[in-house]
């Protein structure tokens, strides 16, 4: 009686160390994945902070010269290579990142993309999107914009419109209205998109130059 | 007389002595790689993050 009791003992032992193990082996996945995850950050704003840089350089350099200022340059930095068209800022929600060309995986990671529309600050709905996962870079925290709100775009001629938010709201990802042309040609619209519900939804914001 | 009878089990102490010191040690590893990597390692991982 006594021996099976210890045998009984021994597997819950064992058990108790399984459990133990991997507890463990949880705790080395989640610290390094989150190092991971903390230093893909530090490196996407490294590249985010250089590109902002070149855009000024950029404004600076066009509004020295002042003869065909362009619409976009094209960055390298640390092997990425991208077509930048200007910079966005809006400081309720801290957001100051580049706005990117390129409607690639790649250029959504690193920062903002045009995705539809004319040139920045020219007449007609310009759709910026972005992601909304990580700390708050990209456009997460855009849900937080109410009416009147100010959103604040640069193009590379040095050129920044105030934009103020006059609509928000959620649609099916297969439902792109927000990307349409205003009936009235005189209004310049800009269009804040990002994913909700795992992608399955969009959430937009609207802003207009008075 | 038989369930009088005594039973040895300090060689089961020792192994879970054994399984726990080894458990600390571990989550001591974990702490101070983790310490090591985060504050010191960027710059050599850098390469290998895609952004």
């Amino acid at each position: 009686m006594k021996l099976n009791h210890v045998f009984k003992k021994i597997n819950k032992e064992k058990i108790f160390n399984f459990i133990i193990i991997l507890i463990v082996i949880m705790l080395y996945v989640s610290v390094f994945s989150y190092i991971y995850t903390n230093f893909r950050e530090r490196k996407r704003n490294e590249l985010a902070n250089s590109i902002i840089n070149k855009v000024d350089d950029e404004i600076k350099k066009n509004e020295n010269e002042n003869q065909n200022p362009s619409e976009e340059i094209v960055v390298n930095y640390d092997g990425y290579k991208y077509t930048v068209l200007g910079k966005i800022s809006i400081k309720k929600i801290n957001i100051y990142q580049p706005i990117l060309k390129e409607n690639t995986a790649g250029a959504y990671n690193t920062a903002l993309v045009k995705m539809a529309g004319p040139s920045l600050n020219s007449y007609g709905n310009v759709a910026i999107g972005g992601h909304n996962f990580m700390r708050g870079n990209y456009f997460i925290k855009i849900n937080r914009l109410v009416k009147d709100d100010v959103v604040k775009i640069t193009d590379l001629t040095g050129k920044t419109i105030s934009y103020y938010v006059y609509e928000y709201g959620v649609v099916n990802k297969d439902d792109a209205s927000y990307l349409a042309q205003p009936s009235d040609k005189n209004k310049r619209i800009v269009t804040l998109v990002t994913c909700t519900k795992g992608g399955k939804e969009r959430y937009y914001v609207k802003a207009m130059a008075k | 007389m038989d369930e009088m009878q005594m039973i040895d089990v300090s060689e089961n102490v020792k192994k879970k002595d054994k399984f726990m010191i080894g458990i600390y040690i571990s989550i001591l590893v974990l702490i101070i790689l983790g310490l090591l990597i985060y504050f010191f390692g960027y710059d050599f991982l850098k390469p290998f993050i895609k952004v």
